[in-house]
């Protein structure tokens, strides 16, 4: 079963001769349940793609279809309900709020909505990222690990269908990089979610279940089991 | 769907953002102080000009009133104090006029005590008081002057009057008051009490008699001729002799505005400069706050929190800096205005004072402060062969278009066009891409 569907989808930016094709017909479906990587180089459209997924941005062509919900005509504030529910985001510079401590960077999602937290969904989760000792930090008090494991946490609190993940370990050492994907992925399977993960680390994207190379602005399938694959 | 909007959030993340970026937040109340401080200041010097212009026209007719109906019986008082265009009404109950023949051309009336009409004809005593005692007399100086009383409480008096029917009457008093009078009044008053009139004429009060002066302030002050008998007719009155007060005259009003009008011209440099000012200030840190609201919205923040989180960060600034500002202005004016409005016995700055250049003043703040957080808001234009995110240097690559997208709302938050298009210094403007975010809220 599929929780995502990308029909035909275009996004330009910019007019004339100096249009650029940031999406130029992409048709995509991804599998419920499925750790997906997207790969490409810088300017191909894989973060164009993201935000197109996680309704950041309205496509000049096409349609997105989320956990059966078609992005086409959502209004701005629909949009912002949907992320908060459906979506998780996690991204490479941890985009954590930093006037709001660790715990507080968590339950944000649910606070938009005014909801009330699971406590005990809380606690496994701070567990299973080892955040119960730094709930009442602020993330300037954190590493670097720490803080994405933060902003995973408060991707998974809302246990949303989709996670997207925009170069987590973008910003972190190998290591610290290798634990928190590690993490994230187990997060991933624990709460039966859906990852799409956007790397330029090869090694990392050989961790999904599925590639999706991404070149000029179209997708390029690639098998996952190709170990010699070129950006 | 789940339509849910915590606007409690936005105070917390509010109130946190100003305790963390502390120095920024209190420059920028400072700024808002000085900019506030400034307007109020143009506004007030402006308004005390063109209050001081007013008043020397009042001065030269001799009253404040609007209208001054006079030969009235005390009926006929009434019927117009009750007019709806009346504001207010003040009364004077002639006994007679001075005729000692050194008034020369003066005209000074032999009225009963009232307080009011003392005020609005700028007769109150400065030294002593009004008369309370049967035998008292209170007089302007220029009276005395010419009838050679000495100034001293208690001075005996003797005039010459004359009263409605034409006899001539000499009688004594005894001086309890007195009040410089500009010496352009062609009229004035010398003041008795109910008792002493009494005494004097007997049937002054009675309801025939046609000796009440009616000063009018009404709640409109133009047209004042039509307006004038137009209350007559309305009420039923007669043609009754009255006059117009000529300091409200259309052509003594823009007149007054004209010579006021080189005080409010500061006014522009102060929105200049305050735009300017408070734009830098925010434009310190465009690009992390740019990032922050992109990153916000990923998060599920709608457009109606986002506006509510500006707002009261924005309220939380200006009411820091908004009893300083109105301080810094009010000590201005108390400092300047003085110099610049002269000849007034009591200190213009406060005379003139009142509620509406502080109001004026907070609005062009609110309005400043509006402007300069949207123009600093927008996101860069992205240039050829860029992703959106480009221009804000890949701080947040799953945020880029979104802080495009968001943006506009803080635009929009402005109230309409941004006052600088392109925005100062051509580093930042305006784009829009898809709808308008704020088309649903």
């Amino acid at each position: 079963m599929n929780i995502v569907t990308v029909h035909h989808l275009k996004k330009y930016f910019g007019k004339g001769e100096n249009q650029v094709k940031a999406l130029d017909g992409i048709d995509l479906e991804i599998e419920k349940g499925k750790f997906t990587a997207i790969i490409g180089a810088s300017g191909s459209g894989k973060t164009t793609l993201l935000n197109m997924i996680g309704g950041m941005d309205i496509p000049d062509e096409g349609e997105v279809i989320v956990d059966g919900v078609s992005l086409r005509g959502l209004k701005e504030k629909e949009l912002a309900v949907f992320r908060r529910s459906k979506v998780g985001f996690v991204y490479q510079n941890f985009n954590l709020v930093p006037t709001l401590t660790v715990k507080e960077n968590i339950l944000f999602p649910l606070s938009l909505a005014g909801s009330t937290p699971d406590p005990i969904f809380f606690e496994e989760i701070a567990d299973l990222l080892h955040l119960k000792e730094r709930l009442n930090a602020y993330p300037g008090e954190l590493s670097g690990g720490g803080q994405q494991r933060a902003a995973i946490a408060r991707a998974l609190i809302a246990k949303p269908a989709l996670l997207l993940a925009d170069e987590p370990t973008g910003n972190l050492d190998s290591k610290t990089g290798q634990n928190v994907l590690g993490l994230l992925k187990l997060s991933v399977e624990t709460y039966h979610q859906t990852l799409v993960m956007i790397t330029h680390n090869l090694e990392l994207a050989q961790m999904a279940d599925r590639v999706v190379r991404i070149e000029d602005g179209r997708i390029h399938e690639r098998p996952v089991h190709e170990h010699s694959v070129h950006a | 769907m789940l339509a849910n909007n915590n606007l409690k959030v936005c105070w917390l993340l509010a109130r946190r953002g100003f305790h963390f970026h502390r120095v920024k937040n209190i420059v920028l109340a400072l700024a808002a102080a000085l900019v506030t401080g400034l307007y109020t200041f143009v506004f007030l010097l402006g308004g005390a000009v063109e209050g001081a212009f007013l008043l020397n026209y009042q001065y030269t007719y001799g009253s404040t009133s609007h209208i001054l109906y006079t030969g009235l019986t005390e009926h006929q008082a009434e019927l117009l104090s009750q007019h709806p265009n009346v504001k207010s009404a003040v009364r004077l109950s002639t006994v007679g006029t001075l005729s000692d023949p050194m008034m020369g051309q003066r005209s000074v009336k032999l009225a009963v005590t009232d307080r009011d009409y003392a005020e609005s004809v700028l007769s109150v005593p400065t030294i002593g008081r009004l008369p309370e005692q049967p035998g008292e007399i209170a007089l302007d100086e220029f009276t005395m002057g010419s009838l050679g009383v000495l100034r001293e409480i208690g001075a005996p008096v003797t005039l010459q009057w004359t009263d409605a029917a034409g006899e001539s009457h000499t009688d004594a008093f005894t001086l309890c008051g007195w009040w410089a009078s500009p010496t352009n009044f062609t009229e004035a008053c010398a003041w008795i009490s109910a008792e002493t009139a009494q005494t004097l004429m007997p049937d002054y009060s009675s309801d025939t008699a046609a000796n009440i002066t009616l000063g009018v302030t009404l709640h409109q002050p133009r047209d004042l001729e039509q307006q004038a008998a137009g209350l007559l007719a309305d009420q039923g009155l007669p043609e009754l002799p009255f006059t117009t007060n000529l300091a409200y005259n259309d052509a003594r009003l823009e007149t007054a505005d004209a010579q006021a009008k080189p005080y409010y011209a500061p006014a522009l440099l102060v929105l200049v400069c305050g735009f300017l000012m408070i734009f830098a200030i925010v434009q310190v840190t465009a690009e992390q706050d740019r990032a922050y609201f992109s990153g916000l919205k990923a998060l599920g923040f709608s457009p109606r929190q986002l506006r509510r989180y500006l707002l009261e960060k924005g309220a939380a600034v200006t009411a820091l800096g908004l009893l300083p500002s109105f301080l810094i202005g009010f000590l201005l004016n108390l400092a300047i205005t003085p110099r610049v409005v002269v000849g007034m016995d009591q200190n213009p700055a406060l005379y003139f004072l009142s509620w509406l250049p502080f109001a004026v003043a907070a609005g062009g703040l609110r309005r400043e402060k509006r402007h300069g957080h949207a123009a600093a808001a927008c996101p860069a234009h992205p240039g050829p062969g860029q992703e959106p995110h480009r221009p804000l240097g890949g701080h947040y690559a799953g945020g880029g278009a979104a802080a495009h997208r968001y943006p506009d709302a803080v635009c929009e938050l402005a109230g309409g066009p941004l006052p600088v298009r392109p925005v100062p210094l051509g580093l930042l403007h305006r784009r829009r891409f898809g709808r308008n975010p704020l088309s649903a809220v």
